[in-house]
């Protein structure tokens, strides 16, 4: 199994843990709230967490396994070398750029949230606002580590 | 010629390459501001508003029900929760002529809710139900007419993913119309409020394909009475779930993440009395509502990189002058807004048209004094329309694949047709009768 497997393995692995950490914070939620009357600032804000990191980090998941939506009206009639060639390119072209450009324009949000450690705008809340903001480069390292991996492997 | 005109058109081209739908949004529209960056038509500070745009939507309280809401449509899907349906509404339903067809229509109704990917939908239920169908009396163009016309019906029956995610859309563009227009405590629509609209044409939808149903009078071979009483129960619980979520959303019970966690806790309990729902499966629902919910954020994603670079296009004014200034009045606007919505929905499927185009046109067609509420249900119609026209729509294009070789693509097209006049006259009928979509909001939450 090579490092890019493992990645990706490791990745689909923790965003199913955060998904039932979600899960359950959104039922203790419920149940505190409607029950007891109280309201924890803190799993609300856990819950929207873990949802940004799911969907963050299951995107570079669904490039892997293709997934994501194509209008593939025209390109299901090309032939497979065709298809691949064409995914190549906008592998190279499209998504690689767009990864540089998430992770250079970010940087000085992200940067501005480590130097205060920023934590919630409410009070109560989860104090890890500078995390929060982070994982938007693990976001676009992953898509970028599974766009190499695909342009350069043999298929 | 407008450099807007180009993007789009350029953007269209390399939609159609095949190449996933969210990256090329993002990844053409880096293009032309680079283009645009070196020959001096494009202003680099619009993309600097992405990371904050991002944060955003991390932060989005009404796109927290995304995944529990796949969630819990892929349980029910999984578990074959939904398949039992279809047979035991067959059972109970046996002695009238259509009994398999309105079961058929009601399981579709319940999938599509959760997942709102009219091609997944389609596919799972012309394999689950066209065999059914076939085999008991029902002509290949009437079963696949039925098949294509259910699997889009999920999206205007509420709680429906889609319009979750146009409520989102809707009510961000309708505040930009505002704030525009100089109103600075603007007005918002919420999820409760379009769920609400989409109750009585999503009734009137079901019950008119049901009434063309029954009018055909087809025979179906009856089967050995079996004890109903148990059946019955299986169709209940649910539908039972559906009508919590529903209620506790609209009722301003539950946010609707909340509401969403009460039913897919809801369908695992269902799953686990009913069925055995092993740990195996219930990590494969997980992992795939983590896909499908990761593929709906990056178009989302894609779609806000593209509506940035539009904007630095001025495609703001283009739009303006194109919607506003050219027709002579504000139906005609509209009109030609649901149109261009109608062509591209052979192309994309409803989330992306969510994403894309309504962010882009919203605000033109508020400022003219449209309500949001009865605009969201003519796209969310309009939309449906055009995914069961013959012969590019995607309902038709993806039963085809799953449907056997015999059958031949012009019966599809036959077997759609009435249904496709139905779904016509209720679009018009809403266009007439506001009303249909707007009364119950008013009457319940005003």
């Amino acid at each position: 199994m090579n490092i890019f497997s493992k990645v990706s393995r490791l990745t689909e692995y923790i965003t199913i843990q955060f998904f039932y950490v979600m899960f359950a914070a959104v039922l203790i939620n419920i149940f505190f709230r409607y029950l007891f009357n109280i309201n924890y600032i803190f799993l609300q804000e856990l819950v929207m967490y873990m949802h940004a990191f799911i969907f963050l980090f299951g995107i570079s998941l669904c490039l892997k396994e293709n997934t994501h939506v194509r209008i593939d009206i025209f390109s299901s009639k090309l032939e497979k070398s065709r298809r691949n060639l064409i995914d190549r390119i906008g592998l190279t072209i499209f998504i690689i750029p767009f990864c540089l450009f998430v992770i250079y324009e970010s940087t000085s949000m992200i940067r501005r949230s480590w130097v205060m450690l920023e934590g919630s705008s409410e009070p109560g809340g989860l104090p890890l606002v500078f995390l929060l903001k982070s994982s938007i480069y693990l976001f676009s390292f992953l898509i970028l580590l599974e766009a190499v991996n695909k342009i350069f492997n043999k298929r | 010629m407008d450099i807007v005109i180009i993007f789009l058109i350029v953007t269209f081209l390399f939609l159609l390459s095949g190449f996933p739908v969210a990256f090329i949004l993002s990844g053409v529209s880096l293009l032309f501001a680079c283009i645009g960056i070196i020959f001096n038509f494009f202003d680099y500070s619009y993309l600097m508003a992405f990371p904050a745009r991002l944060f955003g939507v991390m932060g989005n309280q009404n796109l927290l029900a995304v995944p529990l809401f796949i969630f819990m449509g892929l349980i029910l899907e999984k578990t074959k929760i939904a398949e039992d349906l279809i047979h035991d509404m067959n059972v109970l339903f046996n002695n009238s002529n259509s009994g398999l067809a309105v079961s058929v229509i009601v399981v579709g109704a319940l999938m599509a809710a959760s997942t709102g990917i009219v091609g997944a939908s389609v596919v799972t239920l012309g394999l689950l139900t066209y065999p059914v169908l076939t085999k008991n009396g029902y002509s290949p163009s009437v079963a696949s007419g039925t098949i294509c016309a259910s699997g889009t019906l999920g999206q205007i029956i509420p709680p429906s993913l889609v319009l979750i995610l146009l409520a989102d859309v809707l009510s961000s563009s309708y505040q930009q119309a505002q704030l525009n227009m100089g109103i600075f405590n603007p007005e918002s629509i919420t999820i409760a409020d379009l769920f609400l609209g989409a109750i009585l044409p999503g009734l009137i939808l079901p019950i008119l394909y049901i009434v063309y149903l029954k009018s055909l009078k087809i025979q179906t071979k009856n089967t050995a009475l079996i004890n109903k009483s148990s059946k019955i129960l299986s169709i209940v619980y649910p539908l039972g779930l559906m009508i919590i979520v529903l209620g506790s959303i609209i009722f301003g019970i539950a946010t609707p993440s909340e509401a969403a966690g009460i039913g897919a806790f809801g369908a695992i309990i269902l799953a686990y009395t009913q069925k055995n729902l092993s740990k195996l499966i219930l990590d494969k629902c997980v992992s795939e509502s983590i896909k499908l919910t990761s593929m709906v954020f990056m178009i989302l994603i894609g779609a806000i990189l593209f509506s940035l670079v539009f904007r630095g296009l001025d495609g703001e004014e283009f739009i303006h002058r194109f919607l506003v200034e050219i027709p002579d009045d504000k139906f005609m606007t509209l009109f030609i807004v649901l149109l261009i919505m109608f062509f591209l929905g052979f192309i994309l499927d409803f989330i992306e048209i969510t994403f894309i185009v309504i962010p882009l046109v919203g605000p033109a067609l508020f400022a003219l004094g449209f309500d949001p509420l009865w605009i969201g249900i003519l796209i969310a119609l309009v939309l449906q329309t055009s995914f069961i026209t013959p012969p590019f729509g995607f309902s038709l294009f993806y039963l085809r694949g799953v449907l056997p070789n015999d059958v031949k693509t012009i019966e599809i097209y036959r077997g759609i047709i009435p249904f496709l006049i139905i779904q016509i006259i209720l679009v018009i009928a809403v266009f007439i009768f506001p009303n249909l979509a707007t009364a119950l909001p008013e009457m319940l939450l005003k």
